[in-house]
């Protein structure tokens, strides 16, 4: 089956979160690695199940971290699986931290950069 | 917890009147505050002041049967200012539960604009989906199961046995429209299970 792009699918997915707030102050990231996995990261501790239950055959859940956004997740999930991201998206813009990791990587995406750190994460040292 | 209970719920959410659904989503909102407070302490961040004087406001609609839109307008651009941005808080449970805590509030009011159930239902949702996020950290549940597979293990957990006991208990209580008042919320608050939520921030670290 023909994988959705990135983004588009990490919107998708958030769309399933009906809640107004919830789906305003969380992120939904999906990872295209080389093979036919996708990747699913959130910045949440745990995936919540509306998104759960959307998810396709060939897409595996990111290990959440505290600390880490969902697209922080998806990179090192795929690490821990020696899998290889290709491209990547998120449900809203991309944050300054994740951006630069993402560019160092190599990885493509089609999601805006938001160019600003986490507010409470620009004060970590 | 599967469809099939939420569902049940749902129809016994729409079948009740405008004024008791509201009551139903502001008993289980209210027992949420702490989760938030519990976040503002451990984070130094948000305003536990502005969900009570939602949850207030709230009561004082339900109690004359009206609301302001002025007022109405300020609670929200208020709950919008003290709900906590994952983005800032990435993977802390105690901030999934205070953004919880102040959507449930927030459906509240957006209840009280529309009338559509759909918001009480989610209000409901959102409670389980609050113990949902306990039970995984509590229990250390894998990250990775899938939907039918984690749907089995909450389902078949006690907490979640009786936070469906206490919602069908409290929406058949609410069927004869009884009197709304500070005594039914706070009867209904006190029978609502009890969860160790306290433990949540040190679990996890």
């Amino acid at each position: 089956m023909q994988r959705k792009e990135p983004t588009e699918r990490a919107e998708e997915l958030h769309e399933l979160i009906e809640d107004e707030r919830k789906k305003r102050n969380t992120t939904t990231a999906v990872g295209d690695t080389s093979t036919d996995i996708s990747i699913i990261g959130t910045n949440e501790i745990y995936l919540r199940s509306e998104i759960r239950r959307g998810l396709l055959p060939h897409e595996i859940i990111a290990k959440s971290k505290p600390g880490n956004h969902a697209e922080e997740n998806i990179l090192e999930t795929a690490a821990e699986r020696n899998l290889k991201i290709v491209t990547i998206g998120a449900s809203r813009p991309i944050c300054l931290d994740c951006e630069e990791k993402i560019k160092d990587l190599g990885i493509e995406t089609k999601t805006k950069f938001s160019g600003k750190k986490s507010k409470n994460r620009t004060e970590k040292p | 917890m599967t469809q099939d209970i939420q569902n049940q719920i749902n129809t016994k959410i729409q079948a009740l009147s405008l004024y008791h659904q509201l009551a139903f989503g502001v008993m289980l909102a209210e027992r949420y505050l702490p989760n938030y407070f519990a976040f503002h302490l451990a984070e130094n961040w948000g305003n536990p002041m502005v969900l009570l004087n939602g949850i207030d406001l709230l009561k004082s609609i339900i109690d004359k049967r009206q609301s302001d839109p002025e007022e109405l307008e300020l609670i929200d651009n208020l709950i919008e200012s003290a709900t906590p941005d994952l983005e800032d808080f990435p993977g802390n449970p105690l901030a999934s539960l205070a953004l919880d805590a102040s959507s449930m509030i927030a459906e509240c009011f957006a209840f009280v604009r529309d009338q559509k159930p759909r918001h009480i239902e989610l209000c409901s949702a959102t409670s389980f989906s609050s113990l949902e996020i306990y039970l995984q950290v509590h229990e250390q549940m894998p990250h990775d199961l899938s939907a039918a597979a984690l749907d089995k293990q909450l389902s078949d957990n006690v907490l979640i046995k009786e936070e469906v006991a206490y919602q069908l208990g409290v929406l058949a209580d609410l069927s004869p429209e009884p009197t709304i008042n500070s005594k039914l919320f706070i009867e209904k608050t006190l029978q609502a299970p009890k969860v160790d939520w306290a433990g949540l921030g040190k679990m996890v670290g």
